[in-house]
């Protein structure tokens, strides 16, 4: 796993905050299952996110306030008949957080020459 | 959204959502759940009935995207996540031990407990590997009961270090392995000079030493895991320290 550097967010996280961004958009929330599939498909991919991996992520990104999470109301999954779903929403912060760590990475990095100019 | 807050008691719900199956749900999801109770056995029930909820959505959606064709995917995805899985557990086990009273040793106790209960068990698998070859050379001149009491002792063992991992079991799993360590050391170490030359001479040029080497270490042995059972037996306030880890 690649060290993280004090305020950065790793690529993973990148990863579920821009997916999660574009799923609340569509959804208003989004779960687990969810973020996997599209993270793949954003990525190509054709394996999902491992299950540890992804809810480690999502557990650390809701302690740094980046995420929240509520339990669907249990009324509507037993309608449907399947288990309850956790939904995930990207807080304001967590936008932020993602924008800013997208612009650091694609801000065009200086060419060394400049460096000794 | 439509969603709610965990109550007190949602635990229970959760874990009773977390039971229901895809219809096209086979052994690999079975196997992946089983996975998650066991890395999550000794966590508080919250946290514990939380992950366990999560992660059966996550496979009941897959089934319900893919379906049958979801298994290599699904045992893929358990196997991928194990060391975040384990990262994951030892966070949660070192907050709950952050959070805790002091003099409750919440990940030295049961760190040292599965330690001696890994050691009878191996004692126990030594005592009745030696006893099962000594049968079949046909070398074996012991009393029959006591090579039964020592396969009782191993199987008790086993299913004492196994009830250890459940953090609300261990007071019980104390006294399983009190009773597996009075058989494995009392009468393993008589089936044992059944099937040592080395062992037998030594019995009888020591016979007296040996006979209290016996009896100190079969007391020691029962008398600590008498002790983990009364340890465990009163409520410790280690899950009432972190009331609030479900909700991060």
């Amino acid at each position: 796993m690649p060290r993280r550097r004090e305020g950065r967010l790793v690529d993973l996280e990148v990863d579920i905050l821009g997916a999660g961004i574009e799923l609340q958009a569509e959804e208003g929330d989004f779960y687990g299952f969810a973020l996997a599939k599209r993270i793949a498909d954003h990525a190509g991919a054709a394996t999902l996110t491992a299950h540890g991996t992804l809810y480690k992520a999502l557990s650390r990104l809701a302690e740094r306030g980046l995420v929240q999470s509520e339990w669907e109301d249990p009324a509507i999954a037993a309608d449907e008949g399947r288990p309850r779903r956790r939904l995930y929403r990207v807080t304001g912060a967590g936008a932020v957080a993602h924008r800013a760590e997208t612009e650091q990475r694609t801000a065009v990095a200086p060419h060394p020459r400049t460096a000794f100019a | 959204m439509s969603a709610v807050t965990l109550g007190p008691d949602d635990d229970l719900e959760l874990e009773a959502s977390a039971r229901i199956r895809h219809r096209a749900a086979g052994t690999a999801d079975a196997a992946v759940l089983a996975w998650c109770r066991w890395y999550t056995a000794d966590l508080p029930d919250e946290v514990a009935a939380e992950r366990r909820a999560e992660l059966a959505s996550d496979l009941f959606e897959e089934r319900e995207h893919s379906g049958a064709g979801a298994t290599g995917s699904i045992l893929g995805r358990a196997v991928r996540g194990i060391p975040a899985d384990l990262a994951w557990r030892g966070a949660r086990l070192r907050r709950a031990a952050i959070g805790a009273p002091r003099g409750t040793f919440p990940l030295a106790m049961p760190a040292l407990a599965h330690l001696a209960a890994i050691a009878l068990v191996v004692w126990g698998g030594f005592i009745v590997w030696r006893i099962a070859r000594s049968v079949v050379i046909r070398d074996w001149h012991g009393a029959t009961d006591v090579a039964e009491l020592s396969v009782a002792g191993l199987v008790l063992a086993l299913v004492g270090s196994w009830l250890l991992v459940v953090a609300r079991r261990r007071a019980f799993a104390g006294l399983v392995l009190a009773v597996a360590a009075y058989l494995l050391i009392r009468f393993g170490t008589y089936a044992l000079m059944e099937t040592s030359v080395t062992f037998t001479a030594y019995f009888s040029s020591s016979t007296a030493q040996m006979v209290l080497l016996n009896r100190v270490a079969t007391g020691a042995a029962v008398l600590f895991f008498l002790s983990m059972a009364a340890w465990w037996t009163a409520p410790k306030a280690v899950e009432a320290a972190q009331p609030d880890e479900a909700s991060s």
